[in-house]
């Protein structure tokens, strides 16, 4: 499978632009600081609203975290309860989004290697993918499949949550932040405590494990 | 022109429109005339794009009504000292511990979170039990401890010498792939005190110390001692908490960036907290590096 450095151009601009749309999107959250602090004062109204505006993006953190439903809606919980016991404490030094971010990855981080210690992500990715029975082998990628065809393929699908459940914790917590939800770098580098540059580049050597699983899987 | 291995370093930069013009234009003169990265370049584009567009999952829809009824239960205690085990059982770096294991820890901790014996009872491997999981079967075993005594932990207290320097419980972990020999290691401020009931790995010390401190106040909790051994890059604090408000603290920590709170390096011998009053707990905590 050849592609010739225009398409791959193209691509990149796409990318490009989808990633900075997330990114101003999640930008502007300085008004939670209201609703934190009636929440803090015992206000539980506040405190649901707050839950209705990021529980999408917890619980979808959260998923990518443990790869399961109802593993996700528990860890989810677990993660906007301690938000709601511990809102005393937070100063406001950081937005109260980057703060539940900062609680989501921990939670998250220790229930991947709690699970991954029990095995429960062997063969994770194949049996999410066994319900759609022989369709596999359609998705299978051949010699003339562009970026598109390719993308779209439930074979690739099935290789990428394979490649990140194999993923060491502090890259698989990376690429969750980033390549998966879209947060901006300035985002992750407080939301990790980490210079931006280390952001950078523990994101790149996470990329190129999963860009080599990918090609192995796939090529 | 750039050789091959470091124009890699530069795929997440060129990908996302983030380098100078000059570097840009050395790595797509690169890509023009090398077949091989070219091909690497483009499996780079695809993993970015395969991750981007992995389906959305959303929560259900009776997500609220089920967190509201959850704190509702006011769980803090039992679901931290759960989230405990889970924590100590994740940071013994063996095989799977059986649940059974981890029901009757969670039993013993909890028996010696409620009960205390008078310090002057206290004589180390005679009050205390020991847990033992075997590795053939998983079969559990509870004993009064066998271990011996440490010379040191009965010694002198550095602590304020009214409260027991050291609590009665043993959770001893003997698992697959760790022999019961005691591997050596530079005895550290808990050792020569004989507790730290909890340990916190934080790759910033400091910032876990200061939380801790910020906290205390919000959980009545006070600040009894604390010690430092910078040679080992080391704390270790006394506080007294009240004992429904541990997990609290726990979260906090855990919140403001440490990485394992639990019995982190000391799982073959860390007691639990040891009770005050009928409200409150003393917790020895232990702060350690952990990498950056
Ligand atoms: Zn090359």
């Amino acid at each position: 499978m050849t592609l010739d450095l225009e398409t791959i151009l193209n691509l990149i601009c796409l990318t490009i632009a989808s990633v900075s749309l997330v990114g101003s999107s999640t930008d502007n959250n300085d008004d939670d600081e209201e609703l934190v602090k009636r929440c803090a004062g015992g206000d539980r109204e506040a405190f649901n609203d707050l839950v209705l505006k990021y529980q999408k993006k917890v619980f979808s953190v959260a998923y990518r975290f443990v790869g399961d439903p109802e593993e996700a809606n528990d860890l989810a919980q677990e993660i906007f309860t301690a938000a709601y016991q511990n809102l005393k404490s937070f100063r406001g030094d950081s937005k109260f989004s980057t703060w539940l971010f900062q609680i989501a990855t921990n939670r998250g981080k220790n229930r991947f290697k709690y699970l991954k210690r029990r095995g429960f992500f062997t063969n994770k990715g194949s049996s999410e993918t066994d319900d759609e029975g022989d369709q596999s082998h359609r998705a299978l990628p051949d010699q003339t499949a562009n970026p598109e065809e390719l993308l779209s393929g439930n074979q690739i699908r099935k290789a990428v949550i394979e490649a990140i459940n194999e993923l060491e914790p502090d890259h698989r917590e990376i690429v969750i932040l980033r390549d998966i939800e879209g947060l901006s770098y300035d985002e992750i580098a407080r939301i990790l405590d980490l210079p931006e540059g280390t952001t950078k580049s523990r994101l790149h050597r996470a990329r190129m494990v999963v860009k080599e699983k990918l090609k192995k899987v796939l090529s | 022109m750039m050789d091959c291995e470091r124009i890699a370093d530069y795929f997440g930069a060129v990908y996302e429109g983030d380098s100078d013009t000059q570097t840009e234009k050395m790595v797509k003169d690169h890509l023009k005339s090398c077949a091989a990265c070219r091909e690497d370049f483009k499996w780079y584009g695809v993993t970015i794009q395969a991750l981007a567009n992995l389906e959305q999952v959303a929560p259900p829809n009776d997500f609220l009504k089920q967190l509201n009824a959850r704190i509702d239960k006011n769980p803090s205690l039992f679901q931290s000292i759960i989230s405990q085990i889970k924590n100590l059982m994740n940071s013994i770096p063996t095989a799977p511990v059986p649940v059974g294991a981890m029901s009757l820890a969670f039993v013993t901790v909890c028996a010696f979170l409620v009960y205390n014996y008078p310090p002057e009872l206290s004589q180390i491997g005679k009050s205390g039990l020991s847990l033992n999981s075997t590795s053939q079967n998983g079969a559990i075993t509870v004993e009064p401890a066998s271990r011996p005594v440490d010379p040191r932990m009965v010694a002198s207290a550095p602590f304020s010498s009214q409260t027991a320097p050291f609590s009665h419980a043993y959770v001893p972990y003997d698992g697959p792939g760790r022999s019961s020999a005691v591997s050596w290691r530079f005895p550290t401020v808990a050792d020569e005190i004989g507790a730290d009931n909890l340990t916190v790995e934080s790759p910033q010390i400091d910032l876990a110390l200061k939380t801790l401190k910020e906290i205390l106040p919000d959980i009545q909790g006070k600040l009894v001692d604390e010690k430092f051994r910078n040679a080992f890059g080391e704390a270790l604090v006394a506080v007294i908490i009240p004992s429904s408000r541990y997990g609290d603290l726990t979260s906090a920590l855990v919140n403001h960036g440490a990485i394992e709170v639990g019995a982190k390096s000391r799982e073959s011998d860390s007691p639990a907290p040891a009770k005050v009053d009928s409200r409150n707990v003393r917790l020895y905590i232990r702060f350690t590096q952990a990498p950056k």
